[in-house]
């Protein structure tokens, strides 16, 4: 080959190198060409109008729901610990003997204000409340899940069980629409609109380059239709990448702010699961649901010749993954039908009540039941005279509280999703997290039941101990510490999608050269 | 020009013969739709008969009890279940995200949250896999994609000269596509209305959810037959089509849905505050309130006694149910108060849903199938009167038959029997069809917009000699 | 002429090195045989002017030399090298002028020169080189910097003009580049053309404007049945004398197949 001649152009063009652009250059140079098309695209600026319009409604939502289920929360610790303050104090007055306990037969209005007798176990079960409260999250207002709708605390006394766990008692009053429409919390964002987003970005597909003049331009400079594709995809990916950032720390902070967390020790804990754990978590899944939705935007590409079939087929496929599939796959559940199982639970509870063996029994069930209704607040007079009507309810109960503490067991056994649902896996990923799956809600509503049940045997072995309580068993009475729910390791899929969408986009790639070239 | 009517019809037929690609997408949604609707009816199916089944065991359970006071029979408690709507699998609306089972019990009532009692649905996650969820996301999309590609598809100036020279108008080109969408968006409805027609009989409820789902979709497809002529061959137009529908099904319900509930707030701890407000003055069957003694002294003067044990009822019974009346009325108050907020909710939604074709239709959708919040709220006021009937019958009969302190005396069994069963499904009435104007309005506004849309397009194309 | 003459008189005289050489090269698509035993080199500095009826196989030589495609038969070689290989240093010797000229029409015409520039060299070519190249393409400065979607088309080859000239690439072949250009962008396509050629570029030209190819004192080959059927320099002959030949030769059906190298 000759060497390289000198040009005649005047004007101080740069001599030839006669040195092949180096794959990095050529990327760098297809990279700025694909970025400056982007920007002059009105598509791409009114995909990133529409998107961050939506961050907004998001970050939006983080701050009102956040805020309503916080406060909520700390309304109920508030209220709670109230009541158990001013019941230690009476206990302590009764002990000192400052306050004299009323006497349930003789009690008039005119003796003023009944003072319950809390040295009665009876009693104490039932006006002691305490307060389960399931752990929040951090990052619970960035996926709200079943957080809506579901209770968050319950109030457990020694009261049956169908009273304590009523469902939907203590959940935040919301319109029943809430529930068929959804909330957009950052989840919905990532999962819904993002790869709207990236469709927007990519939706003219390939079409202008496999074809006529530009095809011509292209590959007489040296461009292959896959490496091309893929500048194309880069560029599209980093620019919905980074729009996701930005929302997803603008709804962090956010958080951060409704969460009660920003006082000195709140702060600390938060800036450390924000920094160590779960928010590089929530971005890694965010980061791998996008590669993998490039890889698929990839596809469609390369299949799709026109820039109509591939938008159509952009429009189809984000269709069927974020609409189509989570619906087949919440009618795959396992679990359906298994949220039938309280009222069944509780019917069959009932009608063992009414089976009940003889007369005699039924007789003092009745008379139990009735001293229970017509005088909850007894307090124990002779020990022995009530006790054993006392236990023949408590016993009624337990055999009552059974099968619905079991069916709450049973239905916060864990579900598997879809493995062939990207979105339900992510969206499932999202709100273990953020700790408001439907299950981290019946799972604390099951842990509740057992505390419940465990409360409930404390009493009666006091009751049938004929014991008093003082002060110092009145505090060492069981209390609810909830687990909280097991850290999720989202890792897996994480790295499973991820690695699904970077093979979809190299084959893609590949098959665009083949194709090509197979057509040359 | 009129006899260039048949041959454009003629060529628009043949145009879309040729394109399988658009049929077999046509012919596959026309069979999802029928079969969607046998897949919820399978699961309405087995889940009646699981509460069938449970409301017959509830039932025995209630007859079956061991005889006692009438009061306590009252606490022992009955069930009530929701029936499903003849309609519900066509929608299922709200019933998926709230219990199906309520528990009728003395000075008790399921606060009407709608909160799944027995269900924990609430959670948002996935739609239900029904008609209404292919109307409102596939059928209207891929309704928006055929007109865009027929109006595209005449928006290049050389395209148009054959057409000219065939004596065609711009209006007439226009009127056939338009006329077209719709005739397709109608075939593709064929198959449901004819499976839903049998399944659950024809009658104005299905009538009018298919016209408002055919509705729906010619919007939708004249919307895109607009752009397409509008935008031509302007790249994009069509994902600014999906980012249109993005927008008013997913961005805009969700937003309004929050909106309303910062506009008209509504909270369970205020409700329980109020509640509690207003019930700490009232008579407490079960309790010591200071009420309670100006009751029972009501009661001596009332029957002119001196001593309870002279009353001729028993005065306990008569403290029960005066008790109940109390609460109910308490109750009744706190779901109004509720009610009206979720109404004004409701109003927001809608004002705001009107740049949403799609959520005008939903509110259609599940008014007509009877599974919106007022169908629910509806059963729920049933359930309740029926729970305050049959509570007032045992306090009745406690009161009658027995004195003041007796607790043990039980009822006869034939009361337990003797109570009605409860009202099943009440067919939709024309309060539904008023009470929807606003929504039937935002459906024919997103029909006239689209519609003088194209009629502009078909006149400024002319006035510039173009088809 | 003789077969043997028809095939590349220009080889083996000791002219300026061929920068294209094309020798016997067939190329069919399904069973319409396109080309066969087509020989063609083009030297450096020259101007070589295909001439040929529509669908003579013109575009379809341009397309081999370009290696856009394989040939079926016979060999092609720029500089020495087969085009077909994913050479990117040869590509960067090479500038096309289409028919239709084939830009992104949201770009403007600086940025396309830059952007095009970029990923053929892989260098970082500046905004001031880009903007002088079109200046010696003859593009008006006020068009610099609107889209390319606004050009007109004479404007856009400009524009490919002075991504040649960037490239400084050795050979540039050109597609019915006056095909609805007025006559004065006609004009001035030929003057920056023979300007190029001056300074040593090898220039391919396909054409069916006689006119213009004259002017550029091109070469003529006139392409017939899938091969050279005549060549012949303009000299002193006018257009009708040329159209005359083109006539004559074009209705030519090639001598048998001589695959002796010329």
């Amino acid at each position: 080959m000759s060497g390289a001649p000198t040009t005649a152009v005047e004007g101080g063009l740069p001599p030839r190198s006669g040195v092949a652009a180096n794959p990095i250059s050529l990327a760098s140079a297809l990279l700025r060409l694909e970025l400056r098309l982007l920007r002059r695209s009105r598509l791409t600026w009114l995909s990133l109008a529409m998107f961050v319009l939506a961050a907004c409604a998001s970050v939006a939502t983080v701050q009102i729901w956040g805020g309503k289920l916080a406060e909520a929360n700390s309304q109920a610790v508030t209220e709670v610990g109230q009541q158990l303050q001013s019941m230690q104090s009476l206990m302590h007055g009764i002990q000192d003997g400052l306050v004299r306990p009323t006497a349930v037969d003789s009690y008039t209005p005119a003796q003023g204000e009944f003072v319950p007798d809390l040295r009665d176990p009876y009693v104490v079960g039932f006006y002691r409340p305490q307060l389960a409260l399931k752990p929040a999250q951090p990052l619970a207002a960035l996926a709200l899940g079943a957080a809506v709708g579901q209770a968050a605390h319950y109030t457990v006394t020694s009261r049956p069980l169908n009273e304590v766990m009523t469902h939907g008692r203590n959940a935040e009053l919301t319109h029943p629409g809430l529930g068929a429409v959804g909330v957009l919390d950052l989840a919905s964002l990532t999962v819904l609109i993002a790869p709207l987003l990236l469709c927007g970005l990519l939706g003219q597909g390939l079409a202008r380059e496999r074809h006529g003049a530009l095809h011509l331009t292209l590959t007489a400079a040296g461009v292959r239709p896959g490496a091309l594709l893929l500048a194309r995809v880069a560029i599209a990916s980093a620019c919905t990448l980074t729009a996701l950032l930005l929302a997803t720390a603008a709804a962090l902070a956010t958080a951060w702010l409704t969460s009660g967390s920003n006082t000195a020790p709140g702060t600390a804990a938060f800036a450390k699961a924000v920094v160590v754990g779960q928010s590089l978590q929530w971005l890694g899944i965010a980061t791998a649901y996008l590669l993998f939705w490039a890889g698929l935007a990839a596809v469609v590409m390369v299949l799709c010749r026109s820039e109509l079939s591939s938008a159509v087929g952009l429009v189809g496929f984000w269709f069927g993954v974020v609409i189509l599939l989570p619906a087949l796959a919440a009618a795959a559940r396992e679990d359906t039908g298994r949220s039938e199982r309280i009222f069944q639970a509780l019917v069959a509870a009932q009608q063992t009540d009414a089976d009940a063996a003889s007369l005699e029994q039924a007789a003092v069930l009745q008379q139990s039941v009735q001293h229970l209704l017509q005088r909850p607040d007894t307090a124990l007079t002779p020990c022995a005279l009530m006790r054993s009507e006392v236990l023949r309810d408590y016993v009624g109960r337990f055999n009552y509280d059974l099968p619905v503490r079991s069916a709450l067991q049973q239905q916060a056994e864990p579900v598997s999703t879809a493995w062939w649902s990207p979105a339900s896996r992510v969206n499932e990923a999202f709100q273990a997290l953020a700790g408001n799956r439907r299950q981290d809600f019946q799972g604390f509503a099951a842990e509740t039941a057992v505390f419940h049940h465990a409360y409930r045997m404390d009493i009666f072995r006091r009751l049938v101990d004929c014991q008093s309580l003082d002060a110092a068993d009145y505090s060492s009475l069981p209390r609810l510490a909830p687990r909280g729910a097991t850290a999720p390791n989202v890792w897996v899929s994480s790295v499973t999608l991820a690695l699904l969408g970077l093979m979809l986009t190299m084959g893609a790639a590949w098959t665009c050269n083949q194709s090509l070239r197979n057509r040359a | 020009m009129n006899s260039s009517w048949l041959p454009l019809v003629r060529l628009e037929l043949k145009l879309l013969a040729a394109q399988r690609v658009t049929l077999g997408a046509l012919l596959v949604l026309a069979l999802a739709l029928p079969s969607s609707l046998a897949w919820q009816n399978a699961q309405l199916l087995k889940q009646q008969s699981m509460v069938q089944a449970a409301a017959q065991r509830g039932l025995a359970a209630w007859h079956g009890q061991a005889l006692k006071n009438a009061h306590l029979a009252a606490h022992f408690g009955s069930w009530a279940f929701r029936p499903a709507s003849a309609l519900q699998g066509l929608d299922p609306g709200l019933t998926h995200h709230v219990g199906v089972a309520t528990f009728l019990e003395a000075h008790k009532r399921n606060m009407p949250t709608l909160a799944a009692v027995d269900t924990g649905q609430l959670d948002g996650s996935a739609p239900q896999l029904s008609p209404a969820l292919l109307a409102k996301t596939v059928f209207p999309l891929l309704m928006l994609v055929i007109g865009l590609a027929l109006g595209r598809r005449e928006a290049s100036r050389f395209d148009l000269d054959p057409l000219r020279v065939a004596g065609a108008s711009a209006r007439g080109v226009l009127v056939v596509q338009a006329t077209l969408l719709t005739g397709l968006a109608v075939a593709v409805l064929l198959p449901l209305a004819a499976y839903a027609a049998v399944e659950v009989g024809p009658g104005p409820p299905l009538l009018l959810w298919l016209l408002a789902c055919a509705g729906l979709q010619v919007s939708f497809a004249w919307t895109g037959l607009a752009m397409g002529r509008w935008a031509g061959a302007r790249r994009g137009a069509l994902l600014a089509g999906l980012l249109f529908w993005a927008a008013v099904a997913l961005v805009l319900p969700r937003c309004t849905m929050t909106l309303a509930q910062v506009v008209e707030p509504t909270s369970r701890l205020a409700q329980n505050s109020s509640l509690k407000q207003a019930l700490a003055k009232e008579v407490d069957g079960h309790g010591k309130s200071a009420a309670n003694a100006a009751f029972r002294a009501g009661l001596l003067a009332r029957y002119s006694v001196a001593t309870e044990a002279e009353l001729p009822v028993n005065a306990d019974a008569l403290l029960m149910q005066a008790d109940e009346l109390v609460r109910s009325r308490v109750f009744a108050t706190q779901v109004a108060l509720l009610r009206t907020a979720f109404d004004r909710q409701d109003r927001l939604i809608a004002l705001l849903g009107l740049a949403s074709p799609l959520m005008a239709y939903e509110r259609l959708s599940m008014a007509l199938t009877q599974t919106d919040r007022h169908a629910l709220q509806d059963h729920d006021g049933r359930v309740e009167v029926y729970r305050q009937e049959m509570i007032s019958r045992l306090n009745d009969d406690m009161a009658r038959n027995t004195r003041t302190g007796d607790w043990k005396t039980a009822v006869q069994r034939e009361l337990f029997t003797s109570l009605p069963p409860l009202p099943g499904v009440v067919a939709a009435d024309g309060a539904v069809w008023l009470r929807m104007k606003a929504a039937w309005f935002g459906q024919l506004a997103w029909l006239v917009i689209p519609a003088l849309s194209l009629l502009l397009l078909a006149s400024t194309a002319s006035s510039r000699g173009r088809l | 002429m003789s077969a043997t003459e028809l095939n590349d008189p220009a080889v083996g005289t000791g002219v300026a090195p061929k920068v294209l050489s094309m020798r016997a090269v067939g190329k069919r698509y399904g069973p319409h045989q396109v080309l066969s035993g087509l020989n063609l080199t083009v030297a450096r500095g020259e101007v070589l002017a295909l001439l040929g009826s529509n669908g003579a196989g013109k575009s379809t030589a341009i397309r081999l030399a370009l290696g856009l495609e394989a040939p079926d038969a016979g060999e092609v070689h720029i500089f020495g090298s087969d085009p077909c290989l994913p050479d990117r240093a040869l590509r960067q010797r090479v500038a096309l002028i289409p028919e239709t000229v084939g830009l992104y029409e949201e770009l403007t015409a600086v940025e396309s020169v830059v952007c095009l520039s970029d990923i053929s060299t892989g260098g970082r070519l500046r905004t001031a080189h880009a903007e002088d190249a079109l200046l010696r393409a003859g593009l008006p400065t006020q068009a610099f910097r609107r889209p390319v979607g606004t050009l007109s088309k004479g404007m856009r080859q400009k524009v490919c003009i002075a991504l040649a000239l960037c490239k400084s690439a050795e050979l540039l072949v050109l597609d019915e580049p006056t095909s609805g250009l007025d006559i004065a962008a006609a004009i001035e396509l030929n003057r920056t053309v023979k300007e190029l050629a001056r300074s040593g570029v090898a220039v391919l030209l396909a054409t069916h404007d006689l006119l213009r190819a004259r002017d550029l004192e091109a070469r003529f080959c006139v392409l017939s049945g899938g091969s050279i059927v005549a060549s012949f320099d303009a000299g002193s002959l006018d257009v009708h004398a040329i159209e005359a030949l083109f006539l004559r030769y074009a209705s030519t059906q090639p001598a048998a197949h001589d695959t002796s190298d010329p």
